[in-house]
């Protein structure tokens, strides 16, 4: 019995052990922490990676005063994702034709996972991932938001964005008729 | 939010970093680009750095070219439509009505005596002075000078050249005339000689741009004849190549697998297609690659009498198959990948490809008198 419960107690101190090397907790902006899988940070992020491979990674959660916690939950939540997700046969069968393919088209889940996030979540994303040097996320924003500027036209895009027309009158009628043709829809 | 950022609230885009604002404008099409320029001063100057053209035409797809008869009777016309492969479907180019296709290169294509850039709508003649351009093999950028010139032939008047009977000019778009490229190759072996007459031989397919060369496929009707031409671009110096050892009498085509000119060779262009690649330039040794076999029964849902034509479009090996009505797109392994159903009879897929760019070229700084809604869109 005695040896059983000492094995019991290595055991569960291993697993102890093993959970903290398998996530790094990340602190937000305004404090708030989140545990991310280990491998998946450190292959989706050269930030992390570069922390986690420096040992500068806090076990108390690694201050990114950069990221607010909206933002950080949602990368989080990519790399948690990514880590479970498996490329889908159709990524697979596509590589095989057209490998200088300009920009890696999102999968499936990728579309739908910065689908359900609001314009300022979207914006506060991309930001994030271009801090944590995470090249796929970055692709999968720049994508998104670059679909959300195609077909409209330059008033439609200030308005979405929130950009302020700083042309004067005479400027923007000039650029209009010069591309006059590039503001009909065909 | 106690301690967190603020909110985005007005900030929008305009906070973002400017590298990350280029990453998202880069992955417009062309025309949603300069309506980006409308929007505000910083997102022109963004859009209008020679550094993010350069990225952005290299980023484009590529676009393979349907030219087809589309209305009936007296209102028929040619169109030239424009396909995106990656995606399965049909993209809008415009072009200039009624026009044929003879040549591009970076965006920018030849039409009969003009230059054009369908992205841009620019356009602009070839030559300052009224030119014949009569058989155009290609455009290509000449390096050293960083212009884009011409390369075109006519049938010789001289029949002692028989020999090496065309006539071969280069000019450089925007001057006033083409100058003579001599071209001193022996083109055809000594018993095809009485064959093939005074006239030189055919030019097919386009010209594969690789290395600074231009691999141009010669070929003559009624008789077993390939061979192989090659233009350098920077000398501007022609010198002949050995063609793969096929039949005479096959189909053969001249595709850039990869940085390596290949060729495809097939009996009909119908049922199998052998892939050959020039391994050493030096000792001119062709080695065999790969075989396709087309998806023959899938093929003949689309078109249950009469031949069908494929050939090769991408590095990967990829094929267009010509049916009656219908442009088929099949992988090398013979997957049936996609369907493009036309009006006409007999699309024709153009050996031109176009990605479309929107670097600026000083041939197109003159205004010319033109008004753009001779561009139409397809």
């Amino acid at each position: 019995m005695e040896v059983d419960k000492g094995k019991g107690e290595a055991e569960e101190t291993r697993k102890v052990a093993e959970a903290d090397r398998d996530t790094v907790t990340l602190k937000s902006s305004d404090g708030k922490l989140f545990e991310v899988s280990k491998e998946a940070a450190a292959r989706l992020s050269t930030v992390l990676a570069g922390m986690i491979a420096g040992g500068s990674i806090d076990d108390n959660g690694t201050d990114l005063k950069q990221i607010g916690s909206e933002a950080l939950e949602n990368v989080v939540d990519y790399c948690n994702k990514h880590a479970n997700s498996i490329p889908s046969a159709a990524l697979i069968s596509s590589s095989i034709s057209f490998n200088t393919a300009p920009f890696k088209e999102p999968e499936e889940w990728e579309r739908k996972f910065v689908d359900r996030l609001s314009h300022d979540a979207l914006f506060d994303l991309v930001e994030a991932a271009n801090f944590l040097g995470m090249e796929r996320l970055l692709d999968v924003t720049c994508h998104k938001i670059s679909e959300m500027m195609k077909g409209k036209s330059p008033d439609q895009i200030r308005e979405v964005f929130n950009i302020k027309n700083d042309y004067t009158k005479e400027e923007l009628e000039e650029i209009r008729q010069e591309l006059a043709w590039a503001f009909y829809d065909d | 939010m106690p301690g967190g950022r603020r909110s985005r609230g007005q900030a929008g885009l305009a906070v973002l970093p400017q590298e990350i604002l280029q990453d998202i404008l880069i992955r417009l099409p062309a025309k949603s680009v300069l309506r980006c320029r409308a929007v505000c001063r910083l997102w022109r100057r963004l859009t209008t750095d020679p550094a993010f053209l350069v990225a952005h035409h290299r980023s484009q797809p590529t676009l393979h070219l349907v030219r087809s008869n589309t209305g009936r009777g007296k209102c028929e016309w040619y169109s030239i439509g424009a396909l995106h492969l990656q995606k399965a479907e049909r993209q809008p180019v415009s072009w200039p009505r009624w026009s044929l296709f003879d040549a591009s290169c970076d965006g920018l294509v030849v039409i009969g005596d003009s230059i054009c850039n369908p992205a841009t709508r620019q356009w602009a003649p070839l030559s300052q002075q009224k030119v014949r351009f009569e058989n155009i093999v290609s455009l290509y950028r000449h390096q050293p000078s960083e212009e884009y010139r011409v390369l075109f032939w006519t049938h010789s008047n001289h029949p002692s050249e028989l020999y090496c009977p065309n006539d071969y000019f280069v000019h450089t778009v925007g001057s006033k005339k083409p100058r003579r490229a001599i071209c001193s190759v022996t083109l055809v072996d000594e018993e095809l000689k009485l064959e093939l007459s005074g006239k030189g031989p055919d030019i097919r397919g386009a010209a594969v741009h690789l290395h600074g060369n231009l691999y141009i496929h010669l070929k003559k009707s009624n008789v077993s004849y390939h061979g192989i031409l090659v233009f350098n671009t920077v000398a501007e110096s022609f010198r002949q190549m050995r063609p793969p050892a096929v039949a005479p009498g096959h189909i053969l085509h001249l595709f850039d697998m990869d940085g390596m000119l290949a060729a495809s060779c097939s009996k009909d262009a119908m049922k199998e297609m052998r892939i050959f690649a020039l391994q050493n330039y030096e000792t001119e040794v062709w080695s065999f690659q790969y075989r396709i076999k087309l998806p023959e029964m899938e093929i003949r849902q689309f078109q249950e009498q009469g031949d069908w034509f494929a050939k090769i479009v991408s590095e990967e090996g990829d094929l267009l198959v010509t049916c009656f009505g219908w442009i088929l797109h099949c992988d090398r392994k013979g997957n049936l990948l996609s369907k493009f159903e036309y009006d006409d009879d007999i699309p024709v897929a153009i050996p031109c490809t176009l990605k479309e760019s929107l670097i600026q070229h000083p041939f197109f700084e003159e205004k010319q008198k033109i008004s753009p809604y001779i561009f139409r869109s397809c």
